[in-house]
């Protein structure tokens, strides 16, 4: 009787072991996906809060900036994609250098995700084709906005997009939102130190 | 003996000391084996869980340190812009090596949270002592890299287009810019860029002071008065009256331009005995070359962490001149590690 009645409370107390287990073991991996999924996004803005902090006003010449071969892609500030000069390593170690890159939430060889390209002025100038990196593969949409001071400059920030070219001034904040393909939003506003308030001129 | 069950009266012939006998320790096995799959269990929870937080711990250090370095810049622009405001003894506005700006400040912080300890350290350079990286000519870029088809190449990069200077077939192609430069770290594009010329370019030279903005003969290096083609006798001239008695590296005894023009020559005759005016070296030094203040500034703010180990860097060059908005101090540039 008394191996009966231990048999059973053993037999109950793995049996609550494991199920506890079990859902330890799920809420663990469900942790780990999440905090994987954060970091992955922490990143992918780091790395774009980076890039547009180092921004370079490349050269203030509209007649510089084509299509043609030698004349550089226009740097352009949308409301969902952005391109525009900055200075950084080409690798880890490697000497800085003025650098044009882009950042886009599209799909790329069937994958959808957060792309960022980066490539040497030259290789921008002779219109080459970047070597894309993925950064996000969950991102379904970027939406950027971009500080503008208002008139009178005493009322609260406005924002807008785009901001334009970028040719001729550089914004001062950004404001970045990822949506991925969850339905998640990441939303973080970035500086450019050497930015402006005053948007450049309609074209 | 055969062991019976007595099924008339319900009961058996058990025997539980024997059995305990039997399975002597059973129990205490399988306990033993329960605590130690629960306790491998809890280690590695427990080894998840401090890996988290260190990195958690990692990230929030990471933060403040940025901040804090970034700080580091706007304290700097306070410091030059009340430099400025303060004028030299006599009234004048002249910066040397001795200036309370170029002094580097190092500032202990303190967390309130967790009262971990942590430096900011703020060093600011004279731009103005850097050759002109826009408006020297192919002569002086050759005498301060050594090297003619580079100075022809940088010329060329930052000029109107004369010859052909592009090379779409190298790797990355290349096409003159055909504009000023605006970041040190471009001259990396010129063709045949090697590292110590890179090196020689971005610490030597300046692109961001404005055409017309003198180098500050108080500031200026060895390298860069060489490079404008003032003799060894010159610059060894210079160089002693700047640097005192008591060598480079301390100030108190320090000889400082306090005016351009002929005051230069007129000091270097009072302070030195040597008159060089009317010389070739006389007349550079008297030129638009050199004035004895500067507008351009780079600021170096480091942000140091103690535990966890965290360090960032943030390069910002400032112009305390030429500021929109009639600003009294602007940024120019800005790099962050």
């Amino acid at each position: 009787m008394e191996l009966v009645v231990a048999s059973t409370m053993m037999a109950v107390l793995f049996m609550g072991l494991g199920a506890h287990l079990r859902g330890g073991v799920a809420v663990w991996q469900r942790a780990t996906d999440t905090t994987e999924r954060l970091q992955r996004r922490r990143v992918a803005l780091d790395r774009l809060e980076r890039d547009l902090a180092n921004s370079l006003l490349y050269d203030p010449r509209p007649d510089a900036y084509g299509e043609g071969v030698g004349l550089l892609p226009a740097p352009t500030f949308g409301g969902e994609a952005m391109a525009w000069v900055t200075v950084g390593p080409a690798s880890p170690g490697a000497r800085p250098a003025a650098r044009f890159v882009t950042y886009r939430c599209d799909a790329r060889d069937g994958v959808q995700g957060l792309w960022r390209t980066s490539q040497p002025i030259g290789a921008a100038r002779a219109h080459l084709p970047p070597a894309p990196e993925l950064l996000l593969p969950e991102c379904e949409a970027l939406t950027a906005r971009y500080a503008a001071l208002p008139e009178p400059p005493e009322l609260p920030l406005q924002w807008r997009s785009p901001w334009g070219s970028g040719v001729t001034a550089l914004p001062r904040l950004v404001e970045i939102s990822l949506t991925t393909t969850s339905g998640e939003e990441a939303r973080r506003i970035m500086a450019i130190p050497i930015g402006t308030l005053t948007p450049p001129p309609s074209e | 003996m055969k062991r019976r069950r007595n099924f008339s009266t319900g009961s058996a012939k058990f025997e539980p000391a024997k059995c305990l006998a039997l399975h002597n320790g059973s129990l205490l096995i399988l306990t033993l084996w329960l605590v130690t799959i629960l306790s491998v269990l809890a280690v590695a929870i427990g080894r998840y869980l401090s890996l988290e937080v260190r990195l958690a711990k990692y990230r929030k250090a990471k933060e403040q340190a940025a901040a804090l370095a970034r700080s580091g810049v706007y304290l700097a622009m306070q410091r030059v812009v009340r430099d400025a405001a303060a004028p030299e003894a006599g009234g004048r506005a002249y910066d040397w090596m001795g200036d309370e700006w170029a002094a580097p400040e190092a500032i202990a912080t303190q967390d309130e949270g967790s009262g971990a300890g942590g430096q900011l350290t703020v060093a600011i350079a004279d731009e103005a002592g850097k050759l002109p990286l826009n408006t020297a000519d192919q002569e002086q870029l050759a005498r301060l890299t050594g090297d003619e088809l580079l100075a022809q190449r940088l010329v060329d990069a930052r000029d109107p287009p004369d010859a052909p200077e592009d090379a779409p077939e190298r790797t990355p192609p290349y096409f003159a810019k055909n504009a000023p430069f605006v970041a040190p770290e471009e001259v990396s594009d010129v063709p045949d860029m090697t590292p110590p010329l890179y090196d020689v370019l971005t610490t030597q030279t300046s692109p961001y002071a404005p055409a017309a903005e003198p180098m500050n003969l108080n500031t200026v290096s060895s390298e860069v008065l060489r490079a404008v083609g003032l003799s060894e006798r010159a610059v060894q001239l210079v160089l002693q009256y700047r640097e005192g008695p008591d060598g480079p590296d301390a100030h108190e005894q320090d000889g400082v331009f306090q005016e351009g023009g002929v005051a230069i020559l007129q000091t270097l005759k009072d302070q030195q005995g040597v008159d060089l005016t009317g010389t070739a070296d006389g007349n550079r030094l008297i030129s638009s070359l050199f004035d004895v203040s500067s507008q351009t500034f780079t600021v170096v703010s480091e942000a140091t962490l103690a535990r966890p180990s965290v360090r960032v860097r943030v390069t910002a060059v400032i112009r305390r001149a030429g500021c929109p908005d009639n600003q009294p101090v602007c940024l120019v540039a800005w790099r962050e590690s």
